[in-house]
């Protein structure tokens, strides 16, 4: 469409045809172009709220796993959390939404495990910056986001609510199979 | 800084190019530091001996073949000598990367993150790999006594807690066993590390190897805020960091002072904000009525314990209660005169509080010629004992265990409280004291059984405090106090030394600090235009008192200012003055 770059000249009209000073063949063809894909195309959309996001599959390779969602914290190999409470999520964190109460536990590989670990969801701004800054591969936001709540207090998710692994959950079903073991 | 005040002999040196006046027996490091060339360093500490072994302070000299510890090194006449040079850069990569070695990879679980030389010097001046592909050793962690515990993986050896306990310390509790790359600090078996200061090898180890048991997984340090402050245990008048965070003190830390405390501070000071934080801390104005049948002129206070008990105060407010106090303090001065009125100040007071106290007393009770004063008194707490090390260092504990005892001489002694307390008490018992207001303030207080008792006769007393107990209990007007992690204000140690302390958090609930408190009722009565906040107070009082003239919250600064002239205030030496005699 541009002319030469080297001239400072304004695009003549007599470039374009008639047809497309006119615009309305353009206009035909794209409605025509619109109407192919309803009638033969493949439908990309999900009927949210009526269709659920999670139990359709649209996305390629399963699940957009670059979304940003609802965080887990993940367990190790012997279930237990691999938080160590360094509070380094919550350092990072812009939106100050992580609370860490640390604690001390007698385990053979660590001795500091976080007591309170709470993260308030309607806070969260799902940056991603907590997950970045684990030193652990702790924390990881999933991409879930379909959680509703009747009150604000459910959506200050707690350990055990952060840790869930139930596969049938859409926050739980991404524990492990990313990087399994520890 | 480790200079003393004697003329120093100096020779002339040139650091990177730059000439500096060296004093002759103060290591090049010390030289370099004070004149703002940073080297980096780990086993050098200006209070300890000289031990030499981290070799993190290398640095090259014209006069000799091989690179320096420059801790070690004492000026040389017309020596030159480079800290920042392709050589020495090299020379501390090497250096860190054997430091490191065995180093565990424990940052984020490490509670010194965040103010660990070996993390800074790591990120400064080491190398970004490592070559070491083989084992790590492992060595113990455990606690070394009550207060202390060791991480022995991350202790890089280099003997400043060892040189603490001998020098400073004096009990020389610690030692380093096995050799290599297993060397470990520990203690002998059967002692553990019990000195009243030991929490101080936790503040100077460089690493993350020793810690004070108190603040183990509390917080990380890099969310704490610090404050300026002295040490309220006792009279010894600790310079201190109020370390906070989200509204609470996690921990306090000694700050360097050579007047006062060097650079250490004790065990019990330490976890002395403890009660600041404590959840039945005080913290709503209540006023009750006037306890009647007080006036059984017998001489003898009946049954104390059996006061009316809180129940009979209501919560009030700031402004109520203070209306409350003047209203019955003017009644009372009506009906009954001065002679019906007692104070009792408390040496865990400010000076400017003490100050505004004895002016409010003289508003309150007013003044008829001829006739009694009101009754005056000053709570203390019992001396505790004194700590002195067997042998080095400088750092003493007082026995006195009030924080301002020295101040409330200053103040309030002859001027305001001229009987000794048994007068006060007799008084008291009397029956002819309708309006006592006792400051309290201190925690953990027993006050004699006798006071207690006849507090409890009393038909107004008015209680100033930060916690419930004995004094509380007998209030009539209860008004919450700031403890001294909420208030500014100065204090003056057992040698005289008048150090600011400062408000690190607000005071919990409703409650206002007692600055305030004493500003408003003399604003009331007519006595002051407006309220100051503590350093507008402690110009008034240095224009006042004689003691405290030509000084002020500047010129006292960080690290405060003599206020007494009795007894002067000698230095013994630090451990490596002493070491090297
Ligand atoms: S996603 Fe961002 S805002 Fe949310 S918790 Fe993590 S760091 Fe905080
Ligand atoms: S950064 Fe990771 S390990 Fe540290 S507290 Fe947060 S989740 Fe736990
Ligand atoms: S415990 Fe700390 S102070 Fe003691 S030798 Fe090890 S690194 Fe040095
Ligand atoms: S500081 Fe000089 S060798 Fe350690």
């Amino acid at each position: 469409m541009a002319g030469p770059a080297t001239t400072h000249a304004p695009e003549t009209p007599s470039q374009t045809g008639i047809g497309e000073r006119l615009f309305l063949p353009s206009v035909v063809k794209g409605l025509l172009s619109t109407l192919r894909h309803m009638m033969f195309g493949e439908s990309f959309t999900v009927e949210y709220p009526e269709e659920s996001v999670y139990a359709v599959n649209k996305f390629p390779n399963d699940e957009n796993r670059r979304f940003r969602g609802e965080h887990i914290l993940v367990k190790d190999d012997q279930g237990r959390e691999k938080c160590v409470a360094c509070m380094l999520c919550s350092a990072a964190c812009p939106a100050v939404c992580i609370t860490i109460v640390p604690e001390e536990v007698d385990w053979e590989d660590r001795d500091r495990r976080p007591k309170v670990f709470e993260i308030d969801m309607l806070r969260c701004i799902y940056c991603g910056f907590c997950e970045e800054a684990c030193p652990c591969d702790a924390i990881r936001l999933t991409p879930a986001f379909y959680q509703v709540s009747r009150t604000r207090e459910e959506k200050v998710y707690d350990k055990e609510k952060l840790l869930n692994d139930d596969p049938d959950d859409p926050r739980g079903k991404y524990q492990s199979p990313i990087h399994p073991g520890k | 800084m480790s200079a003393p005040a004697k003329t120093v002999e100096t020779v002339k040196i040139k650091v990177n190019g730059k000439e500096l006046d060296a004093p002759k027996d103060q290591p090049v490091l010390q030289t370099c530091l004070d004149n703002g060339i940073y080297i980096p360093h780990y086993c050098y500490h200006p209070a300890l001996s000289i031990s030499g072994n981290c070799r993190m302070c290398l640095c090259t000299a014209s006069n000799a073949p091989k690179a320096v510890i420059s801790c070690a090194t004492f000026p040389a006449e017309g020596a030159e000598y480079t800290t920042e040079s392709e050589e020495v850069k090299k020379l501390r990569e090497i250096i860190l990367e054997f430091l490191l070695i065995n180093h565990p990879l424990d940052c984020p679980v490490c509670d010194q993150a965040g103010e660990c030389d070996l993390q800074e010097f790591s990120f400064r001046f080491g190398k970004d790999d490592s070559r070491f592909e083989e084992e790590k050793n492992y060595r113990h962690t455990k606690k070394l006594g009550t207060n202390v515990r060791l991480y022995g993986n991350r202790c890089i050896v280099c003997t400043r807690c060892v040189r603490f306990c001998e020098e400073i310390a004096g009990d020389a509790e610690l030692c380093v066993r096995e050799r290599g790359d297993s060397n470990i600090i520990d203690t002998f078996p059967g002692i553990p590390l019990e000195n009243p200061i030991s929490g101080c090898v936790a503040d100077i180890c460089p690493v993350g190897a020793l810690f004070v048991d108190d603040f183990v997984h509390k917080t990380r340090v890099f969310f704490l805020e610090s404050t300026t402050s002295v040490c309220n245990m006792c009279a010894t008048g600790c310079s201190i960091n109020v370390d906070t965070w989200q509204g609470e003190v996690q921990r306090l830390r000694p700050r360097h002072n050579p007047d006062v405390n060097d650079y250490w501070m004790c065990d019990r000071g330490r976890v002395g904000y403890k009660y600041s934080g404590a959840a039945e801390r005080l913290s709503r104005y209540e006023v009750g009525p006037a306890r009647a049948g007080s006036s059984a002129g017998d001489g003898k206070a009946k049954a104390g314990p059996t006061d009316p008990p809180r129940s009979t105060r209501a919560p009030s407010d700031f402004g109520k209660a203070l209306a409350a106090v003047s209203d019955r303090a003017e009644r009372v001065r009506r009906e009954h005169g001065p002679g019906a009125f007692a104070f009792v100040a408390s040496a865990w007071m400010s000076v400017e509080e003490m100050f505004l106290f004895r002016r409010l007393a003289t508003t309150l009770a007013g003044a008829v010629p001829g006739e009694a004063g009101p009754a005056t008194g000053i709570l203390a707490v019992a001396d505790g004992e004194a700590w002195t090390p067997r042998v080095g260092g400088a750092f003493k504990i007082d026995s006195d265990r009030n924080p301002n005892r020295k101040g409330a001489e200053m103040l309030l002694l002859g001027s305001f409280i001229s009987e000794p307390f048994s007068v006060l008490l007799d008084r008291l018992e009397s029956g002819a004291i309708k309006f006592a207001w006792v400051v309290g303030g201190i925690p953990d207080f027993s006050p004699m059984d006798r006071f207690r008792d006849a507090l409890g006769a009393i038909s107004n007393v008015v209680v100033t405090d930060i916690l419930p107990g004995p004094l509380s209990e007998r209030a009539t007007i209860l008004l919450p106090a700031a403890s001294f992690v909420e208030k500014d204000g100065v204090f003056v140690n057992g040698r005289g030394w008048a150090q600011r302390c400062r408000a690190a958090l607000p005071p919990p609930g409703e409650t206002r600090t007692e600055l305030d408190l004493f500003q408003e009722l003399l604003r009331r009565a007519g006595e002051r235009e407006r309220v100051l906040s503590a350093q507008g107070v402690y110009a008034e009082l240095a224009a006042e008192v004689g003691a405290f003239a030509d000084t002020s919250y500047k010129t006292l600064g960080a690290l405060g200012a003599r206020v007494t002239d009795d007894e002067p205030a000698e230095r013994e030496p630090t451990g490596r003055e002493a070491a090297k005699r």
